[in-house]
């Protein structure tokens, strides 16, 4: 039988490889990508909650809006990103230097 | 779904007069691209909606959406810049913390729903009476980080002196006073109706976690800002060490007795920080333009007393009142909130209650610190000799906008007495979705 | 069965997230996100999340990751790249990685509420008499058993075939009723309309609570308060409110997963299905308390459209 435990154990992996992914990785898209683990990890983690511990609905519609939401802070990101190539020819955050104390 | 209560109020109009210079002042900012300066405006709006919901979101969900709503205008806004890599640079790294911490704050936040069943902030308490402390708090450590970026608070602060730099000045005053009123009284507003209660307080311990939280950005924004030669990002370092004395007020709202008074010293902080912050950063865009400084160095404002009497003039008492020195209005600010803090602590029934003191001479002995900064561009300004003796003129118009904001730096402490705190809110009821579980006084929140 | 699903999903979407973290070639890394994404909307299938599993394949797998991949193949000369940090980094990484898991994983076992609930449908007063038994049999003393009317049906009737105005009127009328007798409550119900089969000219309207009772300190269901409260208003002319039913049921709390498992396999009860939840989501955003969110959503959308177009275009113009 499957429990809540259960789902939230999934969540959980799923939150520390996208953490792990943001700290480790040297390119941006692939933090980004990170992040969406992060994301999933969170939803994850509302839908299961809205099932075993409340019913209803509650938490699926907080996972529609960050479905949402993740689209349009990866066109952002990604536009972003574009940009930041076009000028300095790199995606590193490690290597965008201009600014400095 | 959205309070409308005296706390969003009071942020409300702070975050819209930011707003309202920022369009003024960027109207013939030479740093605006003419071929987007509509979409700018139309940033400029849309980012302060999404500060505007932050100041009232009483749900989970609200509070995410309005933070988000907020920190897209911000990332564009931050990399307006034309050809210039500096901009670019700023919403990159802007967007990348900024993607990560919203993440992490939605995995606690979907945690705070699962240990509390609810999205509404006001029915958390008492579903969060009954839990386990440790899922709480880890679930309250996640927030943090999302709110802590927005609020430049260590250790989630490192992008804000790179965005502050490269982002389009006007963008950048705006970031650092609408944004983060935004981000405190959203704080506010979450730890108060969420958190509030003397059970959870005790068994979380946040005050503790804020207190530190608090003592680190101070110092390290003030220490950080020693031996910085550009003027802009002197700032933002000044701007988070400000930060850190503001948290001072959130630690203040663990003791029930005294949060009315603790929001209202934050608040007054925002009123006054808005003048004196604006002001400074308005006069160094000013003299950043190509036909005065064309620098944000401050080793190039050497001599400046005597090249443009009236400039030099404002900044030194911006920066004075950035400082807290008497009769500016950062004075009264500080002095209010260390009171607040102070009398909370007091009154307070040992650590656990909020018992900080030493926080407070924390605060004090940083003020001494930032003394150095602050006064080494006045010295630099007044008593160095300048490279070349050509006068530097002022705008008529940007003279009249230094007055609007220069009178109040000036009077605001004197006019506003402790008393009157509460008069421009007064006539604002909570609204339903507001409990009044906390004291009777909820409905004005800045009164006494 | 469903132990087995989940089981496979787990582990497609636990393995294919490690591959993102670790492969060295970023055209991999996408595409091991776009399956551990597509496992995690198979969870939202086991979880009763239809509808939210549909659009996370559309939206995430289908959109999200397209525009991901594009982002690849813009600002990268080769599809080898440097990934990962120099060891230095991943040590004390992978050493926060392996605590956060630690403490999330205790947390998500031992700390958060995981006490079953279970709604019986129970129109005769037997189901609760049977279920009291074989809870006594099971040794279960901590469940706490009550008995509540979990649905509260209304029956409109209309002069003839209904049409679309004269449905939405009556829901309005419902939610002015319940939220007229008291302020707050209508966010309190899932509401939800429901056609009657072989009777074009009448109108079903479903009421079910949002949560358990005893989370708002609101009574359960009464259908003869909701009746008197609704009796008097009548949304148009050419409709009548002519049946308020209750349907009873019996709501068990606090049950460990063995009597859980026990309960739900009996043939004699009759698991109570919650009102659909694609018609709930939809309630829920375009006419219940979160129209407000879904505005600010639609928002940040077309900021996220106004941004992007000016990021990408202000090299290009000169």
């Amino acid at each position: 039988m499957i429990t809540l435990t259960h789902y939230l154990a999934v969540s959980s992996l799923l939150f520390v490889f996208g953490m792990f992914a943001v700290l480790t990785r040297r390119n941006a898209i692939a933090m980004l990508m990170g992040v969406e683990l992060i994301l999933n990890a969170a939803n994850l983690n509302f839908v299961a909650f809205s099932k075993y511990v409340l019913g209803g609905v509650l938490g699926q519609v907080v996972g529609l809006f960050v479905i949402v939401l993740a689209a349009a802070e990866a066109a952002i990101a990604l536009a972003i990103i574009l940009d930041i190539y076009q000028e300095l020819a790199t995606i590193n955050p490690d290597e965008t230097t201009e600014l400095k104390g | 779904m959205v309070a409308d209560d005296g706390l969003a109020w009071f942020f409300k109009l702070v975050i819209l007069g930011t707003a309202l210079l920022t369009c003024l002042v960027s109207i013939r900012s030479p740093e605006v691209f003419d071929a987007f300066r509509g979409e700018f405006f139309v940033l400029v709006v849309f980012a302060a909606l999404g500060m505007v919901l932050m100041a009232g979101a009483a749900n989970l969900l609200m509070l995410y959406l309005a933070m988000e709503t907020a920190s897209l205008s911000s990332y564009v806004l931050a990399g307006f810049l034309s050809g210039q890599s500096r901009s670019a640079e700023a919403s990159f790294k802007y967007v990348i913390y900024g993607a990560v911490a919203s993440g992490v704050m939605l995995f606690g936040l979907s945690l705070l729903f699962g240990i509390g069943g609810t999205l509404d902030l006001a029915e958390l308490p008492a579903a969060l009476a009954g839990a386990s402390p440790l899922a709480v708090v880890l679930a309250l450590l996640f927030v943090l980080a999302g709110l802590g970026y927005k609020l430049a608070s260590v250790p989630f602060h490192m992008w804000s002196p790179d965005v502050y730099e490269g982002a389009p000045l006007p963008v950048t005053a705006f970031l650092s006073v609408a944004s983060k009123a935004g981000a405190f009284a959203l704080t506010l507003r979450f730890f108060d109706e969420a958190f509030g209660d003397r059970a959870i307080a005790l068994a979380t311990q946040w005050p503790l976690l804020l207190a530190l939280i608090s003592l680190l950005t101070m110092t390290i924004g003030n220490l950080a800002a020693i031996g910085q030669r550009n003027m802009k990002r002197l700032l933002a370092y000044s701007s988070i060490a400000h930060g850190g004395y503001l948290l001072m007020g959130v630690v203040a709202l663990a003791n029930p007795a005294v949060r009315a008074e603790a929001m209202a010293a934050v608040g007054f902080y925002f009123v006054a920080y808005l003048f004196m912050n604006l002001g400074a950063f308005y006069v160094v865009q000013h003299l950043a333009e190509p036909e005065r400084l064309n620098s944000e160095m401050i080793a190039d404002y050497a001599g400046l007393l005597r090249r443009s009497p009236f400039l030099a003039v404002a900044l030194s008492i911006f920066l004075f009142s950035l400082i807290g020195i008497p009769p500016f209005a950062g004075f009264w600010a500080k002095l209010y909130l260390f009171e607040a803090f102070v009398r909370a602590g007091l009154e307070a029934e040992g650590i656990a209650g909020g018992r900080h003191l030493w926080l407070v001479v924390a605060a004090l002995l940083n003020t001494a610190i930032s003394l150095y900064y602050y006064l080494y561009v006045v010295k630099t300004m007044c008593f160095d000799s300048a490279v070349e003796d050509r006068p530097v003129r002022a705008h008529p118009a940007f003279v009249g906008l230094m007055l609007v904001l220069l009178i109040p730096t000036f009077v605001l402490g004197l006019l506003w007495s402790r008393e009157e705190l509460g008069v421009p809110v007064v006539q604002v009821e909570a609204s339903a979705s507001l409990s009044s579980s906390v004291s009777p006084t909820l409905g004005t929140p800045f009164r006494r | 069965m469903e132990a087995v699903v989940f089981y496979l999903l787990a582990g497609v979407a636990v393995v294919f997230a490690g591959v993102v973290v670790t492969t060295r070639n970023v055209v991999h890394a996408a595409f091991a996100l776009m399956v551990s994404l597509g496992a995690v909307a198979g969870f939202y299938v086991l979880l009763d999340a239809d509808f939210l599993a549909v659009i996370q394949l559309l939206v995430y797998v289908g959109g999200i990751l397209v525009l991901v991949l594009f982002g690849v193949m813009m600002t990268s000369g080769r599809l080898i790249m440097q990934l990962r940090a120099p060891v230095g980094q991943l040590l004390p990484a992978t050493f926060v990685g392996l605590i956060l898991l630690g403490f999330l994983l205790h947390v998500g076992r031992s700390e958060l509420p995981n006490n079953r609930t279970l709604v019986f449908e129970d129109s005769d007063g037997e189901t609760a008499r049977r279920v009291a038994r074989l809870l006594r049999e099971l040794g279960a003393e901590s469940a706490r058993l009550q008995s509540e009317t979990a649905r509260v049906v209304l029956t409109f009737q209309g002069a003839g075939p209904l049409r679309p105005e004269a449905v939405r009127d009556a829901r309005r009328a419902v939610e002015r009723g319940l939220q007229a007798a008291r302020p707050s409550s209508s966010r309190l119900y899932v509401i939800q309309v429901q056609e009657v089969w072989g009777a074009p000219e009448r109108l079903q309207i479903a009421l079910e609570r949002k949560g358990t009772p005893a989370s708002d300190g609101m009574a359960p269901l009464d259908p003869s308060r909701i009746a008197e409260i609704l009796q008097p208003l009548s949304p148009r002319e050419d409709l009548r409110l002519i049946a308020v039913q209750g349907l009873r049921a019996v709501r068990v709390q606090g049950l460990s997963e063995a009597v859980y498992r026990r309960l739900r396999e009996d043939p004699a009860l009759r698991v109570l299905t919650p009102l659909s939840t694609t018609a709930g989501l939809g309630d829920a955003l375009m006419l219940g308390e979160f129209l407000l969110p879904f505005e600010v959503a639609g928002l940040i959308l077309l900021v996220a459209l106004m941004g992007a177009a000016i990021i990408a275009r202000k090299g290009i113009t000169p």
